[in-house]
């Protein structure tokens, strides 16, 4: 016959190992619903709108096309296409922009991010999304790789890298 | 035949051999020197202008704006920016294009190229260039990475291309 020790410490025991199992299976679903993404965008920008053009004050909006390759073996986003639209300010030298970013995939669904940067560093959020992207949210950064002479006078061509995560509705 | 006439024989026979291996090898070594191989991922996007479009045959024009990555340690062409307009043909699944690219680097030295397609190859030939690359001759093969529309009338894509340029030796 087992003594009251015995009988609390398998109580303990199975407190333990439920606790475990509840955590695990808390733990899994939240990981495999978060996923990272790093790829490599590509735009030719046009500079449309040039609101001001004062010394201290320049605001310039403007209008983006490009492609992602994805630089990862999970391949999340590669082969998307890009338009955006957005606002430059420079003030004493130092730019911000705000924009906007439609990922569209090879089958037709999209989502959109938002833009914003500061000091050569751009965050990045998703809004929404549809189809398979419905209900998508997460965070990203992005950071110039390679930024060329334009080519043509109104127009910008650079490649940025852009990591992250997101998350999809389950 | 004296000994001392063979010895005057063997010697000009030795700076004949001497002098044509010593031709060669300079031979060789410019062109060696000159011509450099390239290796790049190129991305662009652009709009479609379309002529014509039916079952059987559409023509459409494109006019893209573009940067380059270098992936070789030379670095040739690396963050260049181009501008290339083309023509395209399809016809049942041949597809046919012809094209001009204008390649600026950073310095904003220029370089005229080209461009055939059949199929997913494209053919570069370079025919003219400014500064740096004055005289430059040469080409290479490149073929798409990824391919995306951007409705309505816009695309993009990224290819890699491999080749050599020849510059006139200064």
């Amino acid at each position: 016959m087992a003594t009251i020790k015995e009988k609390r410490l398998s109580i303990t025991i199975l407190s333990a190992a439920a606790a475990i199992v509840l955590g695990l299976v808390m733990f899994i679903p939240v990981a495999q619903a978060q996923q990272s993404y790093d790829i490599t965008e590509c735009y030719s920008f046009t500079s449309h709108t040039t609101l001001s053009e004062v010394p201290d004050l320049t605001i310039v909006g403007f209008d983006g096309k490009g492609i992602v390759r994805s630089n990862v073996e999970n391949k999340v986003f590669d082969n998307f296409t890009l338009h955006c639209a957005g606002i430059r300010r420079i003030t004493d030298g130092k730019a911000e922009a705000h924009g906007y970013f439609k990922y569209l995939d090879p089958d037709g669904d999209f989502f959109f991010m938002e833009g914003k940067a500061v000091e050569g560093e751009v965050i990045m959020k998703f809004l929404s999304g549809t189809g398979k992207w419905k209900g998508i949210k997460g965070e990203g950064r992005i950071k110039v790789i390679t930024r060329g002479k334009r080519i043509t006078p109104d127009t910008n061509q650079v490649c940025y890298r852009h990591t992250g995560t997101f998350e999809l509705k389950k | 035949m004296t000994f001392s006439n063979k010895m005057k024989i063997g010697l000009a026979f030795n700076l004949r051999a001497i002098t044509t291996i010593t031709f060669c090898l300079v031979v060789f070594i410019s062109f060696a020197q000159a011509e450099q191989p390239y290796d790049i991922t190129s991305c662009h996007s652009g709009t479609i202008k379309m002529l014509y479009t039916s079952k059987e045959i559409t023509v459409l024009s494109g006019e893209g704006w573009g940067i380059i990555m270098s992936n070789h340690e030379n670095k040739i062409f690396d963050n260049c920016t181009f501008h290339v307009m083309a023509l395209i043909q399809t016809m049942g699944d041949k597809i046919t294009e012809t094209g001009f690219l204008k390649i600026m680097d950073p310095d904003g030295d220029l370089v005229m190229g080209e461009i055939t397609r059949v199929g997913t190859e494209s053919i570069s030939k370079f025919i003219y260039g400014t500064g740096k690359y004055k005289g430059i001759t040469g080409g290479g093969k490149s073929h798409r990475i990824v391919y995306g529309r951007i409705p309505p009338n816009s695309a993009a894509a990224c290819s890699r291309g491999k080749g050599t340029i020849e510059l006139p030796k200064k």
